[in-house]
């Protein structure tokens, strides 16, 4: 236990006192996934507007199922949620490979290791920084405009930030032993997409199933982008929720100091 | 006297797992399971400041992991490794190269990866652009590069960092001449102003050219340490009985396909001097001759023999004709032995190698005798340095009184 608590506070040390390198690795991370393209960074914004149109349309006009959902408008209700996944599920699936994909940063160079996942998906955050930007933009110039609620954005978008870093960050220490876990991670992503109401309203279920639903901390933090936007609902009026995303956001936390240091010795062995 | 680095009892345990699912549950488990492969063996060395360390081992010998744990990228099973002083290491060159961005921005890139700040690598942008030498290609993306070209890069980054210990583990094998000098230059510099390097080499040349001591490992257990003489002498005595283990073991026989050995069988070699007596040390100037026993089995209808010398580097010296009729030779079917004598040999003392190859141009099949044999030429009298004597004379106009 002591351990434990021991190896948390490592993990914390060499990320704060690496923060700078962690930063400039976010930032390189950046240039380097869209250098070589024309349009570069450009790329990072229309991947997900396409795949948001795409949704929409299928909703909209295929399904015909986009009733305006609580009295707003489908797509302006639909936008925040599926924001907030595609950094999550990005993150995960990106952030999550981190350790294998930088496998020289492991076996040829002096590299802090738990700093890896961290600036991959810090690099991620600034493309969902720009995201949730044209968010805003699209509310403010649809009229719909901006309430006191959305100062919310700032808590929602950190806690989703924490909980994407502490995730990834477990899942690349297992990656890095085993392929199977990148494998899992991006099956299940699927299944989280529907899982999570994403493109359904979380009211829509309710007793066993709804509580089930609601135990997925994503389903928080979706909720959470959408409270501050759309629904117009503090975190705290859901105190009891918010506790619970917080209990497993420690939880997270004391499994990455029990994890990744017993893992960390084997990195360079195996990659 | 002050060491740079102290290495005490250090053991390095490989476990081998029949599954990675086994691996992941070891790390959890109290009692390891998973079969241990020791690639470090209780090593003990101290290594003053200021030593140029060759290290020395066969591939597999634990060169690798020990730098790698020296340089803290790998943890020892248990023993204590102490280092003073900054490290930089060049497991390799081109790693964390990124083939999309420019020469330049890759600069950034590995510096920032080695934990080079940026305003460092900013002052030594130039002078790592001017050490890198690769022209305008330096703005180009590196995925254009030659394998040369990147090594060079990787180089010219890893030694701006001013380090007080430098870690090469046979990085210059790439490249070509005038930047392997380059390179040995700029380490012999890192070595005037007084810095530890450890260095892995295959090349016993460059060893021998530039380090003060040497450390000889075998299946992870150090062998020799000390001064670069002795353990280069000892480590060469060993791989030379390596040689000719495989040599005399039978029934692996190098180079001799089966295939061929339905048609032909070689039974014998040996290298001889003039009382017929075999050897492979011989005098400067003298004849060299091999006997060389075969058998045909099947009738073929042309053979045709043909020998290369090499100097201990494997260049070659000189290469015998294989079109030329002057080196056919027996090919009727029975035990044939063929005798060659390589009249009065100038080559200068040191180790050289006899190789050669039976053709048959009809059928384009060719059968390798010997792989690189070795031999040696001793000499009395030191007439100069190089591969080949020169005899030469000198008309002066003297100031003869």
């Amino acid at each position: 236990m002591v351990t434990v608590v021991q190896n948390m506070v490592d993990l914390a040390t060499v990320n704060v006192r690496n923060f700078h390198r962690t930063m400039a690795m976010a930032r390189v991370g950046l240039v380097k996934r869209y250098s070589g393209s024309l349009l570069g960074i450009f790329w990072a914004i229309v991947r997900p507007l396409l795949f948001i149109s795409v949704y929409w349309f299928a909703i909209q006009v295929g399904l015909r199922g986009s009733r305006p959902v609580g009295g707003e408008p489908f797509l302006l209700w639909f936008l925040p949620g599926v924001i907030c996944w595609f950094f999550i599920s990005d993150a995960l699936t990106i952030g999550g490979a981190s350790i294998r994909a930088n496998s020289h940063l492991v076996t040829k160079l002096v590299f802090p290791v738990p700093t890896i996942p961290v600036f991959t998906v810090l690099s991620l955050y600034f493309v969902h920084l720009m995201l949730v930007g044209i968010l805003i933009g699209i509310f403010v110039l649809s009229g719909y405009g901006l309430d006191i609620y959305f100062l919310q954005l700032f808590y929602y978008s950190f806690a989703t930030l924490l909980f994407a870093t502490l995730t990834a960050m477990l899942l690349s220490a297992f990656d890095a032993i085993s392929r199977d876990v990148g494998h899992m991670v991006k099956s299940i992503m699927t299944v989280l997409f529907w899982l999570t109401p994403i493109i359904w309203p979380v009211d829509s279920v309710d007793g066993f199933v709804g509580l089930l639903v609601r135990l997925n901390p994503v389903c928080y933090l979706v909720q959470g982008y959408r409270n501050s936007l759309v629904l117009d609902t503090w975190f705290f009026s859901e105190w009891l929720y918010s506790l619970y995303f917080w209990g497993v956001i420690l939880v997270l936390i004391f499994l990455n100091g029990y994890v990744f240091p017993k893992l960390q010795r084997e990195f360079a062995d195996v990659l | 006297m002050s060491y740079a680095i102290r290495i005490k009892n250090l053991t390095k345990t490989y476990k081998i797992y029949s599954s990675p699912r086994e691996r992941a549950l070891d790390a959890f488990r109290k009692k390891h399971r998973g079969q241990e492969f020791s690639a470090l063996r209780n090593l003990t060395v101290d290594i003053p400041v200021g030593e140029v360390v060759a290290i020395l081992g066969k591939n597999g010998s634990g060169k690798s992991t020990l730098l790698k744990i020296v340089t803290g990228v790998s943890s020892q099973t248990s023993g204590t490794v102490d280092v003073d002083g900054r490290i930089s290491a060049m497991l390799e060159l081109t790693s964390g190269f990124d083939q999309e961005l420019s020469g330049v921005e890759n600069i950034y890139l590995r510096a920032l990866a080695m934990g080079i700040p940026r305003e460092e690598t900013e002052r030594h942008r130039d002078a790592i652009i001017e050490f890198a030498d690769i022209g305008k290609h330096i703005t180009q993306p590196v995925r254009t590069y030659s394998s040369g070209m990147k090594a060079r890069l990787g180089f010219a980054v890893s030694v701006s960092v001013d380090p007080d210990i430098l870690i090469v583990d046979e990085v210059l094998a790439v490249g070509d001449d005038s930047f392997k000098l380059k390179c040995i230059d700029k380490m012999e510099e890192f070595r005037r102003q007084g810095k530890t390097i450890l260095f892995v080499s295959h090349s016993l040349f460059t060893v021998k050219a530039f380090c003060t001591k040497g450390m000889w490992l075998k299946d992870g257990e150090l062998m020799e340490y000390g001064e670069l003489g002795p353990v280069v002498m000892k480590y060469q005595d060993f791989l030379r009985s390596e040689i000719a283990k495989t040599k005399a073991s039978p029934g692996k026989k190098t180079g001799l396909p089966d295939t061929k050995s339905d048609v032909i069988k070689v039974s014998g070699f040996r290298m001889v001097d003039d009382a017929g007596k075999p050897t492979t040390t011989f005098v400067h100037r003298d004849d060299l001759s091999f006997e060389f026993r075969y058998t045909v089995k099947k009738p073929v209808d042309k053979l045709t023999f043909c020998f290369t010398v090499r100097n201990a580097e494997h260049m070659e010296i000189f290469m015998a004709d294989k079109q030329n009729p002057r080196n056919e030779i027996a090919s009727s079917v029975g035990e044939h032995t063929l005798r060659v004598r390589l009249q009065e040999l100038n080559l200068i003392a040191g180790n050289y190698e006899l190789s050669g190859e039976l053709w048959n141009n009809a059928s384009g099949f060719y059968v390798s005798y010997s792989n690189k044999r070795p031999f040696t030429i001793e000499q009395d009298e030191f007439l100069g340095t190089g591969i080949m004597r020169v005899d030469y004379e000198f008309e002066n106009d003297a100031d003869q009184v």
